[in-house]
């Protein structure tokens, strides 16, 4: 229950979950359009999650269809709808490391302290933009394994048994996985931040 | 800055909304896709079917029609008929050859002896005298009787 309420604490309203019962019914037996409606309710999800661990949207796009296609073919393997969104986390962090496997990041992260901060103040008024430039950064960062513990626990809500299934790993591993990704996190939007804090000083 | 502020930072930018046209993209991807894929089963079987007819018509062409009377009669008076061996292989056949005998030494025996011709037996010693220019030498050639 807790991935389908993280699913739902997003922007994307999410459909009712008698609908969602009534549309795998209809997508198992051949119904396109019950499977569109299917594809509708999780493709923030999947998206999301593949565009935090990918980096790039194209990738994300790459990765999203790849998903949505393997969920078509194996919607008789998923035993209820309350099943779909584990499923999907776990094989859409399987293949972005497939394609990370396949396309290996381009370019490394710059130092943290050369990286202007456009933003004035960190705490009060970071913009839209700066937000999503620091998230990025800081996952680019991070070792896959540790970026997929922290997008899953952190940025989606999982909870550590959740993550830990999703990644096929123990609870141990993960939050000690999580505990370093956070750390380092920490580091780089705070070294991020520091040259306008001291140009401020 | 504290941790739970960094972290805060990332959950707000998380969920910023993703642009509808990439979500529309996906979809359209997918779609088109699982279109694709269920075409597949009816292009098989209109090519199955197309094969299956083009098969039976063969079949229908080159099948062994009903034989005609005169047919067999023929085949079997040439299936009595003999053909003449060749000639190489009848004499062959007829006059194997012996086989050789191997390890086995022959002596043949001297003509003289081989024909029964024998010379005329010497039993006595045979003297010849030759006389030279010198009176004072004479020269006696005494033989036994092999000639020797």
């Amino acid at each position: 229950m807790t991935l389908m309420a993280a699913a739902m604490t997003f922007d994307r309203p999410e459909a009712e979950p008698s609908a969602g019962r009534e549309s795998i019914a209809a997508a198992r037996a051949g119904d396109v359009a019950a499977f569109e409606l299917l594809m509708r309710q999780h493709e923030r999800l999947v998206l999301a999650t593949a565009l935090r661990l990918t980096g790039n949207i194209e990738d994300a796009k790459d990765v999203s269809q790849e998903v949505f296609l393997k969920l078509y073919r194996n919607l008789r393997k998923v035993d209820s709808d309350a099943a779909i969104p584990a499923w999907l986390y776990r094989v859409t962090v399987n293949a972005c490391h497939d394609l990370r496997r396949r396309k290996p990041a381009s370019a490394p992260v710059e130092a943290a302290e050369l990286l202007p901060a456009e933003g004035n103040d960190p705490q009060a008024s970071v913009t839209e933009a700066e937000r999503r430039r620091v998230l990025e950064l800081s996952l680019r960062l991070l070792p896959e394994k540790e970026r997929a513990a922290l997008v899953l626990r952190d940025l989606e809500g999982l909870t550590t048994e959740e993550t830990a299934r999703a990644l096929g790993s123990s609870e141990a591993t993960v939050r000690s996985q999580v505990s370093k990704a956070r750390v380092k996190v920490h580091d780089f939007i705070e070294r991020y931040f520091a040259p306008r804090k001291r140009g401020r000083v | 800055m504290k941790p739970e502020d960094s972290l805060e930072l990332l959950r707000q930018a998380h969920r910023e909304p993703i642009d509808e046209a990439h979500y529309a993209a996906v979809r359209a991807r997918v779609l088109s896709d699982i279109a694709a894929q269920r075409g597949h089963p009816a292009r098989r079987i209109w090519a199955l079917l197309s094969a299956g007819v083009a098969v039976a018509a063969l079949c229908v062409a080159f099948w062994p029609r009903p034989a005609v009377n005169s047919r067999p009669q023929i085949r079997a008076a040439a299936a009595h008929v003999k053909p003449e061996p060749p000639l190489v292989a009848t004499r062959a056949s007829q006059a194997p050859a012996e086989p050789r005998p191997q390890g086995t030494v022959t002596r043949r025996r001297p003509k003289h002896l081989a024909t029964g011709v024998v010379g005329p037996k010497i039993t006595q010693p045979l003297v010849v005298k030759m006389v030279t220019d010198d009176p004072n030498v004479v020269i006696y050639w005494i033989t036994d009787g092999t000639g020797e």
